[in-house]
C-alpha cells in the first residue's frame, strides 16, 4: 500500500463484488415518507413507529432496542384514541414548511430559523437516550447534516420535526449499540446532566428566582431521577420548548401515538408521588 | 389533557430550560451545517448499514468491517469502514462503475480522492466522527447521508 492514500485510487484490490454492501432492500433510515406514513399510528399497531426497517426477520416489529417498551405500548395503543390538539396538524399554519422550502432554495436565514425552532426537540431526543458526550455531538451533527442533504426531498415539510426526531432517534440507537467510545456511561450523568453539572440554587441565583422555587425544582429533579427509564425518556422529551407534537414524540421514541397520552399521565402521576415523599425508597433500576 | 398534570409538566419544562438547555456551541454547529447544503446535488439515502441497530442481532462477536450502502436513483455508493486502532480506513465503490471525484466530508474538513475506472476509491487515517461523501461524475453530483464512523 502506498503512503499517498488520500490522493488517489487505492492500489490494492477491493474485496470481491458482493462483500461490500448487503441486502439493499432493507431500508435502515426513516425517510420523510416513512415518517408521514407511520405518524398516524393506526390503532392496533399497524402504524408502529419503530419499525422503519423491519426487524432482522423482516417482520416489521419494532425491535430496535426498546422491544419490551414497544410491545407494552402496543397493547396500550389498542385502547387509546387519537389525541386531539396535535400541533403538527397545523397551528403553525404552514410556517414550518415555508422555512423548509426557503432553506431548500438556499435561504440561510430560513435555515437558522429552522435550527432555532427545532434545536430543543432534537436536543431532547438525544437527551432521552443515554449517550456519551462524544456520541451526543455526533448524533447532533449527523441529524442536522442529514437535513441539509434532504431539504429538497422532503415531501411534507410541515412535518420536518417528525423527520428530525426520527433521524435523531435512529442515530442515537445506532450510537448506543455501536459506540466507538467504550467508556461506560453513567445514567445520571447523561440522562439528567443537571445533577452533576449545575445546582438549581446556582442557576436560580443567576435567574434571580426565589430559594423556595429552587428547592422545589431540585426536588423535582430528584424525583425525576427515581422514575423508570421509560418514564424518564418520555418526560425528558416532553420537556422540550415548545412541547413536541405527538407525532414528533412517536418518532422520537418509537412509541405509537395512541399510547403517549396514557403513558404521560402515568409517568406524571409517578413523578408526583415520588415528590410527595418516599425519598430514596426505591431507587430506579 | 388540561389537568393538573400539565402544571407539573410545565415545571419539568422549566427545569430543562434552566439546567439542561441546548448547548450554545451545538446550536452554532447546527447553523453552520448549512454550509453542506447544495442545491444541485442529488441525495443518496443510506439503505443498508451492517452496524444498524436493526442488524445487531445478526452480528455477534468481534466486529468486522462496517458495510454501508447509499442509493440515489441513478447511482449507488457502497463503502466499507475498517477500524485500525484509533483511525478508520475507508474503501468504496460506486456503481455503475465510472470515474468520479469523491469529496470525503468531515465536520471540519474535506478530502478529495478520485475513483479508478472501476469506480473504486479509498482513503486511510480517518478519525472517528461524522462522515459524508459527495460524488461528482461527468453527468451528476450525488451527496450521501451522513453517518458516524
Amino acid at each position: 500500500m502506498d503512503s499517498d492514500s488520500l490522493s488517489g485510487p487505492i492500489s490494492d484490490p477491493l474485496p470481491e463484488p458482493g462483500t461490500i454492501g448487503g441486502p439493499a432492500d432493507r431500508a435502515v433510515e426513516g425517510t420523510i415518507e416513512d415518517a408521514r406514513a407511520r405518524a398516524p399510528a393506526a390503532p392496533g399497531g399497524a402504524g408502529t413507529a419503530g419499525a422503519a426497517a423491519g426487524g432482522p426477520g423482516g417482520s416489521g416489529d419494532p425491535a430496535d432496542g426498546v422491544t419490551e417498551d414497544a410491545a407494552e405500548e402496543e397493547r396500550d395503543a389498542v385502547a387509546a384514541e387519537e389525541p386531539d390538539g396535535d400541533p403538527s396538524c397545523g397551528p403553525e399554519g404552514g410556517a414550518v414548511s415555508a422555512l423548509v422550502n426557503a432553506a431548500a432554495r438556499g435561504d440561510a436565514t430560513a435555515w437558522e430559523a429552522l435550527v432555532e425552532r427545532f434545536s430543543p426537540l432534537v436536543w431532547s431526543v438525544i437527551r432521552a437516550h443515554r449517550l456519551s458526550e462524544a456520541d451526543v455531538e455526533d448524533v447532533w451533527q449527523i441529524t442536522w447534516f442529514r437535513l441539509t442533504a434532504n431539504l429538497q426531498k422532503i415531501k411534507d415539510p410541515e412535518r420536518v420535526g417528525s423527520w428530525l426526531a426520527s433521524t435523531a432517534r435512529h442515530e442515537a440507537l445506532r450510537a448506543l449499540r455501536w459506540s466507538r467510545r467504550v467508556t461506560p456511561v453513567d445514567d445520571v450523568d447523561t440522562v439528567s446532566p443537571w445533577v452533576n453539572h449545575h445546582s438549581p440554587e446556582q442557576a436560580m441565583l443567576e435567574s434571580e428566582r426565589a430559594a423556595a422555587e429552587a428547592d422545589r425544582l431540585r426536588r423535582l429533579g430528584e424525583a425525576f431521577e427515581r422514575l423508570s427509564e421509560r418514564c424518564r425518556r418520555l418526560l425528558r422529551l416532553l420537556m422540550a420548548t415548545p412541547p413536541p407534537s405527538y407525532s414528533e414524540i412517536s418518532e422520537a421514541l418509537g412509541m405509537p401515538v395512541g399510547s403517549i397520552g396514557p403513558t404521560r399521565a402515568r409517568c406524571l402521576d409517578c413523578l408526583r408521588r415520588a415528590m410527595g415523599g418516599e425519598e430514596g425508597r426505591h431507587r430506579r433500576r | 389533557m388540561s389537568d393538573d398534570r400539565s402544571g407539573l409538566e410545565e415545571e419539568l419544562r422549566d427545569l430543562a430550560r434552566l439546567l439542561d438547555p441546548v448547548p450554545e456551541h451545538l446550536v452554532r454547529q447546527a447553523v453552520s451545517a448549512y454550509a453542506w447544503h447544495t442545491v444541485d446535488a442529488e441525495p443518496a439515502e443510506l439503505t443498508f448499514d451492517s452496524f444498524a441497530p436493526e442488524q445487531a442481532a445478526l452480528v455477534r462477536g468481534p466486529r468486522g468491517p462496517r458495510l454501508l450502502t447509499f442509493e440515489a436513483p441513478t447511482l449507488t455508493v457502497e463503502i466499507e469502514i475498517t477500524e485500525c486502532g484509533d483511525t478508520r480506513r475507508l474503501t468504496g465503490r460506486i456503481s455503475p462503475p465510472r470515474r468520479a471525484g469523491i469529496e470525503v466530508r468531515r465536520p471540519d474538513r474535506r478530502l478529495h480522492v478520485e475513483t479508478d475506472e472501476l469506480g473504486r476509491f479509498g482513503c486511510d487515517g480517518l478519525s472517528a466522527g461524522p462522515l459524508g461523501l459527495r460524488c461528482s461524475t461527468a453527468e451528476q453530483t450525488v451527496v450521501t447521508d451522513w453517518v458516524a464512523i
